[in-house]
């Protein structure tokens, strides 16, 4: 019997990745921005964002007092926002889809953090908390993939880094 | 036409769902005409066969990409629209947090008092009476005091007779400090959901039987704008709350799919107890499963889900949908052993040596090694021998780190320890180690964020050995997943609770 237990396929979590602090909060920052990101059809003012870091911690059901929301989230997003190549994808009126999930022709789920949706080109957007890493590229170009084969228009991708903030063109 | 749609109980429902959704709503043209319908559904693990069932119909057939519809969970939806309509947005209370709340409204009550003259003794009181209120809110019930309640405990005569005033000071603590309860958005999305900012497209409401009266009201609107419902029942003879949802709706019933009376043939087989259910199960089973929807182990109680892991064949991808309790998994042992040691000192703070002895025979702590990575199992067992042999019913910790020294055969001891490349100091000093961990920090342990903290402190201290390289842990298969549940869901619930920190302990002269 002993023998079948390492043939059983079941995943489980990596226990490192919770014990690491630092990066369990960095984690819970980046769902709690991408939450906010998600709540903002449109921007257009500091009030817009602050209401939605509110919503986004109010959903997760997150104690606020461990962070400083000003620093941590307001400031940030405001910054990353207000840049001009991103202010277009937050307008009013400009269609977009948010948080969109995507099956892949395997199946697979994806999720998009904002799709824009213009009469001549689509723009898939993906947010970044932290650091820059390698595999982001490789992410948001297999995105533009998936909305090109279905919207059949050219299309555009972006990586949005929130926290330096800049936005990087995805070829 | 107000019409609900019924699919015959033969059919898969989700699947005949997807094929309705897939005819109505999917376009090659449109890409986002699927993703802007919203699909309600009782409880989120459907949303995966739903989101499957779609891809057999699109993607795997058109071999490519497609945006699905928005599946969601009722209680995710009614979250969600609430988060919107509140102004500014609320932080939501656990249970326990709203027992504490609680216990602030009723302590100072000279009549319902009496009960929460201290938190711990409130604390499984506070527990129900929240759930009283939440059940309250979900069934829109006006709050009043029920007079002469019959066939309750004494204790709760008093808060039912007091419920009204309960009630409206709890909802008025809630307010004034920002905060909410899952059974209050209900309550505030029912009563507002003529104002919610709603998805545009059509909605669908699938798989719902017993509404709760926030569920009904919400229901209602979202029929009146052209939501669909679909139900899952024989459409000759629907179920009794099917029969009042069609009256009190005035509802036509439509049947998608066979009509045919169901026709499934049951076999019983006979087996003596769970190993011989087990291996019959095993001839039982297909060879080939040709998709997670044919085939379902549903298990009589989690206590057989081991068993039957290791009993199904080599190499079954297995989807485990069932909550396995924490109190059946050797960490919990490990946890119950570290309370009962410091609940079963005396009092001069001194352990009982059974309940000690309890602790390092655990597999958990047996299986830790030095700081030079040497196997420990030999330190525990001449530990065990001299608690035996020189110990005292209830020994200090300090007695308890002096035990390896104390000896008749000192070179005896020596040649002990040197077969698994130890030394005495070594030896020493990882008893110590061990007590710094596993007993110091329990000590002074009083309010749940001292639990926290220790809590995380021993699974970091047990894990430090495997860290980086869990795959080593194999043997356990699921071992992993109860330390990581722990670490990742139970222990942070402890830490952020109202009544957490120190100086707002127990009683009601903390405040």
């Amino acid at each position: 019997m002993t023998m079948r237990v390492p043939k059983l396929r079941i995943r489980t979590h990596q226990i490192s990745l919770v014990q690491d602090v630092d990066r369990v909060s960095s984690a819970h920052r980046g769902e709690l921005i991408h939450l906010a990101l998600s709540f903002l059809d449109h921007f257009s003012g500091v009030e817009d964002i602050e209401r939605a870091v509110l919503q986004a911690f109010s959903l997760q059901g997150r104690d606020m007092g461990r962070w400083n929301r000003e620093k941590d989230f307001v400031s940030p997003l405001f910054h990353a926002l207000s840049l001009r190549e991103v202010r277009p994808w937050f307008e009013k009126g400009v269609t977009n889809v948010r948080e969109v999930e995507v099956v892949d022709s395997r199946g697979e789920l994806h999720r998009i953090d904002r799709v824009v949706i213009g009469k001549e080109v689509v723009e898939v957007i993906d947010f970044k908390v932290g650091r820059r890493e390698e595999d982001h590229l490789a992410q948001v170009a297999l995105y533009k993939g998936f909305v090109e084969d279905m919207f059949r228009m050219p299309v555009l991708g972006y990586l949005l880094y929130i926290d330096e903030p800049s936005v990087e063109v995805v070829p | 036409m107000k019409k609900a749609t019924v699919i015959p109980l033969r059919e898969n429902f989700l699947q005949r769902l997807a094929e309705e959704i897939f005819r109505d709503h999917f376009s090659a043209e449109n890409p986002l005409a699927l993703c802007q319908l919203t699909i309600l559904i009782p409880h989120r693990r459907g949303a995966v066969y739903l989101r499957n069932y779609l891809f057999q119909l699109i993607g795997a057939k058109e071999k490519r990409p497609f945006l699905p519809p928005r599946i969601i969970a009722i209680e995710d939806f009614v979250e969600e629209v609430a988060v919107k309509l509140e102004d500014p947005p609320r932080r939501p209370l656990t249970p326990p947090d709203q027992a504490w709340i609680l216990f602030e409204v009723v302590r100072g009550n000279s009549v319902y008092g009496k009960v929460a003259t201290s938190w711990d003794r409130f604390f499984p009181w506070g527990i129900r009476l929240a759930a009283l209120l939440e059940e309250m809110d979900r069934e829109l019930v006006v709050s009043r005091d029920i007079l002469y309640p019959e066939d309750v405990p004494r204790e709760a005569i008093a808060f039912l007779e007091g419920l009204g005033g309960i009630y409206s000071a709890f909802d008025r603590h809630l307010g004034e400090h920002g905060f909410t309860t899952r059974g209050k958005r209900e309550r505030l999305v029912a009563q507002r959901i003529e104002e919610a900012p709603l998805a545009q497209g059509p909605f669908y409401l699938a798989g719902f039987y017993a509404l709760t009266r926030t569920e009904e009201r919400i229901f209602r609107h979202l029929f009146a704008r052209g939501a669909r419902i679909f139900w899952h029942a024989d459409p000759g003879d629907l179920p009794p709350l099917y029969r009042r949802w069609k009256k009190d709706w005035g509802l036509e019933i439509e049947a998608s799919g066979s009509d045919e009376s169901p026709s499934f043939q049951l076999h019983f087989h006979e087996a003596y107890d769970l190993h011989a259910e087990l291996l019959q199960a095993g001839d039982i089973l297909p060879e080939k499963i040709e998709g997670p929807d044919r085939c379902a182990f549903v298990l009589p109680d989690p206590s057989a889900l081991i068993p039957t892991l290791y009993a199904l064949p080599q190499g079954m991808p297995v989807n485990v949908s069932l909550g396995y309790p924490l109190d059946r998994t050797a960490l919990f042992s490990l946890i119950e052993g570290l309370m009962r040691l410091q609940e079963g000192r005396n009092d001069h703070g001194a352990y009982y040596h059974q309940d000690y002895l309890t602790l390092i025979r655990h597999p958990y702590v047996q299986r830790l090694l030095t700081p030079s990575g040497k196997a420990v199992r030999i330190i525990l067992h001449l530990l065990e021998e001299k608690a035996r042999t020189y110990g005292k019913p209830f020994p200090l910790r300090g007695e308890l780190e002096d035990l390896l020294s104390l000896s008749e055969d000192p070179e005896r001891d020596r040649n002990f320890l040197a077969a698994e490349g130890l030394d005495l100091e070594e030896a020493k000093g990882f008893v110590r180690e061990l007590h710094r961990h596993l007993l110091t920090p329990w000590e002074d342990v009083n309010t749940p964020v001292g639990l926290a903290a220790a809590l995380r402190g021993v699974v970091r201290f047990l894990l430090s050995p495997f860290l980086g390289r869990e795959d080593s842990l194999h043997d356990h298969p699921l071992e992993n997943e109860f330390i990581y549940t722990l670490e990742d869901r139970v222990i942070p619930k402890e830490a952020p609770l109202l009544f957490a920190p120190g100086d707002r302990a127990p009683g009601p002269d903390a405040l």
